[in-house]
């Protein structure tokens, strides 16, 4: 028990509970969650009489809204709380403890959000079809998974981007590789390279981008899989059951954390100035 | 009728014994003057229809009484009419065939036909017709039978409103719910069969007729034909079967208002075309298939008036599909409404229904005014390159989409409907 | 109390800080008085701690060597010139905040929230607070836990009148009770009315390190910008 409330006292939990409560009472976060209901419960509602459609709307949704809310709201959270930081540094806790702190509250109301208004939305679909709810905590989980690899994107370009006029310009950039231009590129090497086998290469551009990876998780689990045929097989090898979702989730994590270990503590991979950026201001 | 004919003799009274033998055969041919009825129960003359069987004399009538007869295996070698009432049940005891019919005129009907035996070698079924003519096997259920009803080198049977309950755990081992072998003019219409390896097979089995059955849950085909010909189904229902129908290797087929749905997983069709030429498809629906169907060397046949809702495939074409058309079809809601994966198409579209035209109709003929080309630059690509099932549900789909519609020239010339309809047809 | 020796600062080829060395003792209201871009608020983030100095640099509180470490903080109160707090945390929240994050006791809590009359607005969002409102938090949060070091930017740059001349008393009172006071001003009347000592940058280099008395004194004039003008051109010549 002590030791529990000692971690409950930590700075960093500290930090993350105040994040947490300066979030949840943003109105951005409520009409994101709203949003999610409302789309959601309308897709489930115009789908039931093909839940394969709109099982794979609620994925395009996800896929679509989660990256780029957590992309734009965190870089835009991170700046504007860069003053308030300086408060914060300059008490006795560590800045890896500001940093992961704020990640983590800012984090946890996004997710809370999210699953209150897509897991409200889809609620009422629970039971009229026997493999959907199964379908709809996978699509929570790769949605928290998303939120917390784009946060920690977000992250990582707010202290490399100082203006932040060029810092919304990155971060729109860095939705729309991973959203569009990414499979673009992987379509430009099927067309270049289809002589070739390319199973093992399309699984690897897909851990490579953390929007595929939740698409293709969701994708071998869902009924939509049986549209894979053949080719689908090594995905369903590598992600299906229930260790591929671990597997995707450790590799989402993996993204979340390389992200965060070069914006705080690995000066190997940055310039001087970065450092210099990252410790004056976090 | 060896011992009468041995009776006659050319005696003086000639004349009297040709006409003796013209009475008797005469009578003979009048089979319901002089046919007996044999009874089957537990307290009458034969409390076994082996028994009845053995007794009875060509033409004659057994009518089995409920209750349950642990037979083994029956051979049936005379013409007979054998009756079960209220559904008695016979038991092939895990022997062989339950019935193994090897005589012209046989009628089997009323009864519950339960375990045949299980071999790797033979092909053992509740009902086996071996050479023979004319049989009907009218009104039975059949269950745990590794094949239902077996006709082999078999001319013009019926058989109607039969149940089969099959136990088929894997396509090795399975059998199949009627299997036809080099039998023609079979008629078979409102079975039931669930279960088995094939629902119906034909092979070698020309000018059969299939109404109003339904194949269900069965491992591999709900129906399949291989060189079989001139054979029609229609009104049949193909659900949750691995493929609902496979043609192949047959011609003149006919298939109207069929009913293929629920055939989803990764090597799952609704029907399944092979090496099929001069068909018609007509008036079916295919309702929520991996694809609704897959053409694979089909030639001068017609595909008319069929609807394709919900297919992750509407209608894949290999490419060595040459002449073939497709009118007045519906295509709704199905992820790709037709695929290929060649530069060459050699089949026409004209005046098909696609939900997802986008065109206008401004002289309101109920035809839009701009062709439509329902092969998406995506849907060829994936076609050719099976591996970017790795982009499924993916957003660069619609954004290539989006290009297409900016850029019509991205769009495959292939495969165009001249005369797209702005409403759909009747379903 | 606070000893500065070699601080060295730049960012790529622009040296902000040349080789500063300062001694700040306690009992002192110590200013780093210069213009824009003279290194002052550099010099202060690095006594903070929120800015890293080139290897070779000292700063020394109270015996801690501090240079890439953040446990000597709690000996230090930091007043930014105006800083924008999380809106939707209420101010009580606020301090429950640092009262976890320093794990330390509040002496002067209830002393500056009567003084500064924080109770109206005690449980208001950070957000919802007028400007006066917000700099008497900033004063609040900087001084509660009674540190030793109080480091203050640019202090009265932003105040309302009526909260300047709180902080102003106060500064002077906080000063004798063995308390170390820094901050940077550009406002020649400020340093000259609160600084017992002064150190004049330019340059990022220091000047001079005296009390503003002494360079009046020393010129011969009633004013701290009259006194600095002269020694200006002393300087030229």
């Amino acid at each position: 028990m002590k030791r529990l409330k000692n971690i409950w006292h930590s700075p960093l939990i500290t930090i993350a509970v105040f994040e947490f409560y300066e979030n949840i009472r943003n109105k951005w976060l409520f009409i994101y969650g709203l949003t999610f209901l409302a789309l959601s419960a309308l897709i489930v509602y115009l789908g039931v009489s093909d839940p394969l459609q709109a099982a794979g709307s609620l994925l395009s949704l996800v896929l679509l809204l989660v990256p780029l809310f957590s992309l734009v709201f965190g870089s835009i959270s991170f700046s504007e709380s860069l003053r308030f930081a300086e408060v914060l540094i300059s008490q006795p806790i560590s800045r890896r403890d500001i940093y992961l702190g704020k990640l983590l509250g800012l984090s946890s109301g996004l997710m809370l959000s999210f699953i209150f208004g897509m897991g409200l939305g889809t609620v009422f679909q629970v039971g009229l079809h026997e493999s959907g709810t199964a379908n709809y905590v996978l699509l929570l989980i790769l949605g928290c998974l998303l939120t917390l690899t784009f946060l920690s994107l977000a992250f990582f370009l707010a202290t490399v981007v100082r203006k932040r006029e060029l810092l919304f310009g990155w971060v729109l950039l860095a939705w729309f590789g991973c959203f569009v231009l990414y499979d673009l590129v992987v379509v430009g090497v099927a067309l270049l390279f289809g002589n070739y086998p390319l199973e093992i290469p399309m699984l690897i551009f897909v851990f490579f981008n953390p929007i595929d990876l939740a698409r293709v998780v969701f994708l071998v689990h869902s009924d939509l899989s049986a549209m894979m045929g053949y080719s689908g097989a090594v995905f369903q090898k590598y992600l299906g059951h229930n260790a591929g979702v671990g597997l995707g989730a450790a590799v989402m994590l993996l993204w979340a954390l390389l992200h965060l270990s070069v914006a705080i503590c690995n000066p190997c991979f940055v310039r001087h100035k970065l450092i210099d950026h990252i410790h004056g201001l976090i | 009728m060896p011992k009468k004919n041995s009776v006659v003799k050319k005696s003086p009274i000639l004349k009297g014994g040709v006409f003796l033998i013209t009475l008797s055969l005469v009578f003979l041919s009048m089979p319901p003057l002089l046919a007996e009825t044999l009874h089957v129960c537990s307290s009458c003359a034969n409390t076994t229809i082996r028994s009845a069987i053995f007794a009875a004399h060509n033409q004659d009538t057994i009518v089995v009484a409920n209750g349950v007869y642990p037979e083994g295996q029956l051979l049936v070698d005379k013409s007979l009419i054998i009756l079960g009432e209220n559904r008695p049940v016979v038991d092939g005891l895990n022997q062989g065939h339950v019935f193994l019919v090897k005589a012209d005129h046989v009628s089997i009907s009323g009864f519950k036909i339960q375990n045949s035996g299980v071999s790797v070698v033979e092909e053992f079924a509740g009902i086996l017709a071996d050479d023979v003519l004319d049989c009907s096997f009218i009104d039975n259920v059949l269950k745990n039978t590794t094949y239902a009803i077996y006709l082999a080198h078999v001319e013009g049977c019926r058989l109607d409103a039969n149940v089969m309950m099959g136990n088929a755990k894997d396509e090795v081992n399975g059998g199949n719910g009627i299997h036809m072998w080099y039998s023609k003019k079979i008629s078979i219409r409102n079975n039931h069969i669930q279960n088995h390896r094939d629902g119906i097979y034909l092979e070698f089995s020309d000018d059969c007729v299939l109404e109003g059955n339904k194949s269900v849950h069965n491992l591999r085909y709900g129906l399949h034909f291989m060189y079989s010909n001139r054979d029609h189904y229609i009104r049949n229902t193909f659900e949750y079967n691995q493929t609902g129908v496979a043609v192949m290797y047959s011609h003149h087929i006919v298939m109207d208002g069929n009913h293929f749905s629920h055939s989803w997983g990764r090597t799952s069709y609704g029907l399944l075309l092979k090496e099929i030429d001069d068909s018609q498809i007509v008036s079916n629906m295919f309702f929520g298939n991996t694809v609704g169907i897959y053409m694979d060397g089909v030639n001068r046949s017609q595909f008319t008036e069929n609807s394709f809702r919900n297919n992750g495939w509407g209608v894949e074409i290999l490419g060595s599909a040459a002449d073939n058309q497709f009118s007045a079809n519906n295509f709704m809601s199905n992820y790709f409404d037709v695929a290929t994966n060649s530069l060459e198409i050699h089949n026409t579209f004209d005046g098909n229904y696609w939900d997802s035209y986008k065109g206008y109709d401004l002289n309101k003929d109920g035809v839009g005014d701009v062709p439509f080309r329902p092969m998406k630059v995506f849907s060829l690509w994936i076609g050719q390159y099976p591996e970017l099932v790795a982009l499924l549900e993916s957003p660069v789909i619609d954004f290539l989409e989006m290009a297409e519609r900016i850029f019509p020239v991205l769009t495959p010339k292939l495969l165009q409907d001249n005369a797209p309809r702005m409403n759909v047809g009747s379903l | 109390m606070i000893t500065i020796h070699n601080l060295n600062k730049s960012y790529g080829s622009h040296h902000v800080l040349n080789d500063v060395s300062l001694e700040i003792p306690k009992n002192c209201l110590f200013a780093l008085l210069g213009p824009n871009g003279s290194g002052k608020t550099t010099a202060l983030k690095s006594i903070l701690g929120n800015v890293l100095p080139q290897p070779g640099s000292q700063i020394i509180i109270d015996g801690h060597n501090t240079i890439g470490k953040y446990h000597y903080k709690h000996l230090i109160g930091y007043m930014p010139q105006a800083t924008r707090y999380p809106p939707h945390l209420r101010v009580d929240e606020l301090i429950t905040l640092l009262k976890r994050l320093r794990k330390q006791p509040t002496p002067l809590l209830d002393r500056l929230v009567e003084e500064l009359q924080i109770a109206p607005f005690w449980k208001k969002k950070l957000g919802a607070l007028s400007g006066g409102m917000a700099q008497k938090v900033n004063i609040l949060q900087c001084f509660m836990f009674d540190p030793k070091v109080a480091v203050l930017d640019e202090p009265t740059q932003s105040l309302d009148p009526q909260v300047s001349y709180i902080l102003k008393r106060f500064l002077k009172e906080y000063r004798t009770s063995g308390k170390t006071i820094v901050f940077t001003s550009h406002v020649m009347s400020e340093v000259q009315e609160l600084a017992d000592l002064m150190a004049l940058m330019v340059d990022g280099r220091v000047y001079t390190v005296t009390s503003p008395q002494k360079l009046m004194i020393d010129n011969s004039v009633q004013s701290l910008e009259e006194a600095l003008h002269q020694f200006w051109t002393h300087e030229a010549t």
